[in-house]
């Protein structure tokens, strides 16, 4: 797993950091391909819940997956501040609609902690470990998990 | 040579082989169905294939594939001699072998580990005449080592014609490459003047012996009508070098390039890619002999393609389908286009800076009549024939019909009919499943078909062609055709449809379950189509492509299956549908209409059943679908028209409408004063109906907008378990528009054909029990005011004619007419009603009487209205009307025509005497009392004796306790127990089963007509029809009294 190597053998890790309802969370800054604006999503009815729909992106019709209910927190809403990260997963292009980009950081690896047991629920599934910035805690996520079909 | 180089070399061979082997099956399998002495061209031709694969493949040092195809060409040549008869074991063989050679041609590196043994075998005995241990000739080099064994037979063929032999040593290095010529280039400029009789790249010889790696021999034994002066010139070989092999076991002593020859030794290799690049060259760069660099000039050139292989496609099957070869005139037109397209836009460019709208719009216009183009071209790259998927058809029919000892021809038509590649790509598995079932299940066998008279060989036929912008092939056969009845002992064996609704389908409704899943007809389960693989995916399939697929079949004679494709996949025009503020298309070739219906109509035109909806559609009930419903789109809104306001809609049946406003209560009077949305025109319903493979359906929308040629696009996986969607698309203002897929939005909300016709069917009777007496009334006028009326199944033709050409004679007015005269009457002569006006002009309604025609003159023609009623015998009692009612909105009376000429003209109505106590009373169903009591008076007349019933059940009841009923005339549609049911029971009644049953009906027509002989009445009559009715009873009650 690409993701593991990049935490295994790099001691800083470059990390965008998003903001998904209160949540602060972080994906390696190498699996997001594209930080693209919100634009027109075309809702999908019987798709899974956590789709929210497909957008137009550069004539390719990719998928956009809301993380909001992804983490069983509430839609995403559709604002000004609302951001789609691009990642890759297999052949395609997945979209990950998030309330809005915040930074890019460098964190030690040692930094990195295991999520505590008590950060359960439907979103603590998501989650590959928990990094203190400043005041803040972000959660680093599992984005095999996140892409998954299942809930 | 460099080791790319060979590689492209080998790669070019294995492309020309391929072709050459897609071709040898089709001709050995029309070798094989030729009467008499085979066709010689054709047998060259396939003979020229496999003797160029064989001489390539000895020069690749591919010996598996030498051998085999050097039998396979023994076997070709005594073919072409009229030798051996190219009978079925010998084509057989042949076809066997081209597989075998197909699968090693694809993997080279691994046809020498194949085995063949048994493949020999099998070509030498089918080559039965010839020596078993045929003996060999050992042709060896001056140095005395064999370089070649040649089996005399190869030798004595080789010298036929007397042609001379000669064994010739190629050092590939310096006398082809260096020289620019290219291998395979050499190879076929000599099967061009001679024939190879075996070649090969010495790997064998003794090369070590002094080191050195610049020759790589490649020996030739050829036969050939030239001398050896001209077979030098052909060759550019020093005549040293071509020995003459005088069937001696020593060739002609040979000059030093022999000596030269034996001392170049690659080591064998069975890699063909390593044949020839000797390794060595590496390790002795330095040998002087001959230089090993080969410069770029020397590269063999590409062009080595023959004249003959004209661009194809890739090649069907296990080919890899990721390359295609396109015609180079294709791509100059691509070139010139993408030219053109570029300079557009330098003009578009240029003109958007001066701003001159008029300038940018002509250059936008003629950038778009480029793209058109272009892509047009781009598309036509796209286009195979369908001969890539045709191709394969004679030898599986062949194979099949073998296997099940039938006899069978197949003929195929359009193949070069072209469709785009993924289309042909998936077509291939569906058809063949077509075609496998039309000999497997539609082909008896040939006894049979002996016995039923028909030919022993039966025909299975494909046919392509263009119709109206789609592509149709008919895959038909002169079978059995399918067996309707067993199609419903099978679908009520495994209940695939309800019971009920399976007696009353009809041949093409049952005929249409074989696509129902899990439905196979074969009484014996075979391994050819029995599969469990069902028609149903082989719809399925042609559906996905925006295909249509429909059966016809004719018991006894044969089936046809009809497929309707698309040009191609890639680019489809669509309708654009809305639904609130979400925007789907649906691709044209689904659509079949677009229906409107007006606020007013929709209580009137859409109707439900149970939780269904249907519209009425000419005639015709349409299971109705709303798109909001089938995507769960959730809050529908209603956007007032004139605000634009959106509020909740309060409708959840698209049915809920108001009734005719005379019922209307004052609460709804009110809310209608008040522009009841629901009559607005807004509110009107927009139907798309679709074509879901066999069946059609209704997509209820809120808005149609305008059709659009889309670009297809796939969806993400995340959608993969979504079956309404066929993909998605961009539409022109960058969103993203979903396709719907048709056929998957059937299968979501559980619609079938079957189901959507059961529903149907019963609402069809339901609405039919409501028309049950409807007639088509002609209305017209004498005075102004009072209006008549006459069944118009009763009136042979309307005329008009001039006041001036009525004569009266004897009191009698008449006119000519057709040659004779026609006795006119008018209706105040009769009855007391308002005399005609004077007028110029008079229509003539003209009917028949007692087989003489008579006209009633009228003022004018009002309407011809169908109508439903009851009329009131007794207000308006008097000769020559029968009763009233209301039609258009006037008191009508109903004219007796037969009571008018009975006053007027006595003579000319006769009835039939008949005597009730010979013939029996007459029973008389029906429901309507003034249609009973009509047909009880013309019985009456003629003197019989008249019971009557008012529907099935009453009338079984009285045939079973009532004696001396000689006839029933029966109405259709009643309630309880309709005609045809009692005509069923009645024919199930062992007393009863010879007892005549009339049909008299309001509604005529093949259809039903069919329905009640199928029912097993005797006659089908119009209501009202006096003259026939009796003329039928007559017949029928005398037919029965001689009995």
């Amino acid at each position: 797993m690409t993701q593991t190597e990049t935490v295994a053998n790099t001691d800083n890790l470059e990390l965008t950091v998003f903001s998904v309802g209160d949540l602060l969370c972080a994906l390696p800054n190498s699996s997001v391909r594209e930080i693209s604006g919100l634009r027109s999503i075309t809702k999908v009815h019987h798709a899974a819940p956590q789709v929210r729909g497909v957008v137009n992106l550069r004539g390719q019709i990719m998928t956009v997956l809301d993380l909001g209910i992804r983490f069983g927190i509430g839609p995403v809403p559709e604002d000004r501040k609302a951001r789609i990260l691009v990642v890759r997963s297999g052949e395609e292009d997945i979209g990950l609609l998030v309330d809005g980009v915040d930074d890019v950081m460098n964190a030690p690896r040692t930094d990195l902690e295991p999520p505590p047991s008590n950060v359960g629920g439907i979103s603590g599934s998501y989650f590959r470990a928990i990094l203190k910035n400043r005041d803040d805690l972000v959660c680093l996520l599992d984005l095999d998990r996140i892409l998954s079909d299942g809930d | 040579m460099p080791a790319m180089e060979i590689d492209e070399t080998l790669q070019l061979f294995l492309e020309e082989a391929r072709d050459h082997l897609r071709d040898i099956e089709t001709d050995l399998l029309a070798i094989e169905t030729e009467t008499g002495p085979a066709d010689v061209d054709l047998v060259n031709k396939v003979f020229r294939g496999i003797h160029s694969i064989k001489g390539a493949a000895g020069f690749f040092g591919l010996n598996r594939i030498k051998e085999l195809s050097h039998s396979m060409e023994n076997l070709l040549n005594r073919i072409r001699n009229l030798e051996v008869v190219p009978g079925r074991t010998a084509i057989e063989a042949l076809l066997k072998s081209a597989d075998v050679l197909s699968s090693m041609v694809e993997d080279p590196s691994r046809s020498e580990d194949v085995e063949i043994g048994r493949l020999l075998e099998l070509l030498r005995d089918a080559n039965a005449t010839r020596s078993k241990a045929s003996a060999t000739v050992d042709i060896p080099d001056p140095q005395g080592r064999v370089i070649f064994r040649i089996p005399e037979d190869d030798l004595e063929l080789a010298r036929k014609g007397g042609k001379n032999l000669f064994v010739m040593f190629f050092d590939m290095v310096k006398d082809i490459d260096a020289k620019g010529m290219h291998p395979l280039g050499l190879v076929k400029e000599l099967e061009k003047t001679g024939l190879i009789v075996e070649s090969r790249v010495a790997h064998d010889a003794d090369g070590n012996l002094l080191g050195d790696a610049g020759f790589v021999p490649f020996h030739v034994f050829y036969a050939t009508v030239l001398d050896h002066e001209m077979t030098c010139l052909l060759t550019g070989l020093p005549p040293s070098s071509v020995v003459a092999f005088d069937g001696e076991r020593k060739p002609v002593a040979a000059g030093k390039l022999v000596a030269a020859a034996k001392k170049a030794a690659p080591k064998p290799s069975k890699r063909a890619s390593q044949a020839a690049p000797p390794p060595e060259r590496k390790t002795a760069p330095s040998t002087p002999v001959a230089d090993p660099v080969v410069t770029e000039s020397d590269k063999p050139e590409p062009e080595a393609i023959p004249a003959g292989a004209t661009p194809r496609g890739a090649a069907q099957g296990n080919t890899s389908p990721s390359s295609l070869r396109v015609n180079v005139k294709s791509l100059d037109r691509l070139m010139t286009l993408a030219g053109e397209l570029v300079l557009s836009r330098n003009q578009l460019v240029q003109k958007v800076g001066s701003k001159n709208i008029a300038e940018i719009q002509a250059s936008s216009q003629g950038l778009s009549l480029i793209i058109s183009e272009l892509q047009e071209a781009v598309m036509s790259t796209r286009m195979q024939p369908l001969s890539m998927v045709f191709g394969k058809f004679q030898r599986v029919v062949r194979d099949l019909a073998q296997d099940l000892g039938k006899e069978i021809r197949l003929e195929v038509e359009g193949e070069d009919v072209e469709l785009d590649k993924a289309v042909i790509e998936s077509i291939g598995d569906p058809l063949t499943h077509l075609v496998r079932n039309a000999v497997d299940h539609g082909i008896e066998m040939p006894e049979i078909r002996e016995r039923s008279g028909k030919p022993r060989q039966a025909v299975v036929k494909l046919h392509a062609y263009h119709e109206a912008g789609k592509v149709v092939i008919d895959v038909s056969d002169d079978g059995r055709g399918i067996d309707t009845d067993a199609v419903r002992e099978k679908a009520a064996a495994q209940k695939l449809v309800d019971p009920q609704h399976l007696a009353n389908m009809t041949e093409k409704e049952l005929v249409n379950l074989i696509f129902l899943p899990g439905f196979s007809t074969a009484k014996v389960v075979t391994d050819i189509s029995g599969r469990g693989v069902g028609m149903d995916v082989v719809k399925t399939n042609f559906t996905k492509l925006g295909g249509v697929i429909d059966i016809e079949s004719r018991q006894g004679r044969g089936t046809r299956i009809r497929v309707k494709l698309p040009l191609t996949l890639a680019i489809i025009p669509s309708l654009l549908v809305s639904v609130q503020d979400e925007t789907y298309a649906i691709p044209q070739v689904n659509l079949v209409e677009l229906v409107r219906i007006p606020a007013k109509d929709v209580r009137n035109r859409i109707e439900r059943i149970g939780d269904a909806l249907v519209m009425r559609l000419r005639g015709h009930l349409l299971p109705l679908l709303k798109l909001s419903q089938v995507l769960g789109i959730a809050t529908p809104t209603f956007v007032h028209p004139e605000s634009g306001e959106q509020k909740p809609d309060r409708r959840t049946r698209v049915d809920d409408r108001r009734g005719p406003r005379e019922r209307e209560t004052p609460e709804e009077k009110e809310r209608r004063r008040n522009a009841d949305r629901r009559y607005h025109s807004e509110s009107a319903i927009n139907i798309a109906v679709l074509s879901a493979g066999t069946f059609q359906y209704g997509l209820i929308v809120d808005r149609l907008h305008e059709s659009e040629e889309i670009v297809v696009k796939p969806l993400g996986s995340h959608f993969r378990n979504c079956s309404c969607y066929a993909g998605a698309t961009i539409l022109g203002d960058g969103r993203v528009s979903l396709i719907l897929d048709v056929v998957g939005v059937t299968r979501y909300m559980n619609l079938s054909d079957v189901a959507g016709s059961d529903r149907s069917r019963d609402e069809e009777s339901r609405h039919r029990q409501k028309l049950r007496d409807a007639q088509s009334m002609l209305l017209f006028r004498v005075a102004e005011h009072e209006q008549f009326a006459v069944p118009l199944s009763l009136v042979s033709r309307l005329e008009v004619i001039p006041r001036a050409s009525i004569e009266k004679i004897g009191g009698r007015r008449t006119i000519q007419y057709r040659g004779g005269s026609l006795p006119l009457l008018e209706l105040s002569e009769v009855s007391q009603v308002h005399p005609l006006p004077d007028q110029d002009e008079y229509f003539v309604v003209v009917y028949a009487v007692g087989g003489k025609e008579v006209g009633l003159i009228v003022s004018r023609i009002v309407d011809i209205v169908e109508a439903s009623v009851e009329f009131d015998e007794s207000t308006f009692a008097q000769p020559g009307i029968i009763g009233s009612t209301i039609l258009s909105n006037h008191t009508t009376l109903l004219v007796d025509l037969y009571d008018v000429v009975k006053t007027s003209l006595p003579g000319l109505v006769k009835a039939p005497e008949l005597d009730a106590g010979r013939t029996g009373k007459v029973l008389v169903v029906d429901d309507s009392p003034f249609y009973r009591r009509q047909i009880a008076g013309y019985l009456k007349e003629c003197g019989l004796e008249v019971v009557e019933a008012v529907n099935g059940d009453e009338a079984l009841a009285l045939l079973e306790t009532t004696g001396g009923i000689g006839l029933v005339l029966t109405d259709v549609e009643m309630p309880v127990m309709d005609g045809l049911e009692l005509t069923r029971r009645v024919r199930s009644i062992e007393s009863l089963r010879h007892l005549p049953v009339v049909a008299i009906t309001s509604l005529s027509g093949e259809e039903a007509e069919r329905r009640g002989r199928e029912a097993g009445v005797d006659g089908y009559l119009v209501k009202l029809d006096r003259e026939k009715i009796l003329a039928e009873v007559e017949k029928l009650l005398l037919r029965r009294g001689h009995r």
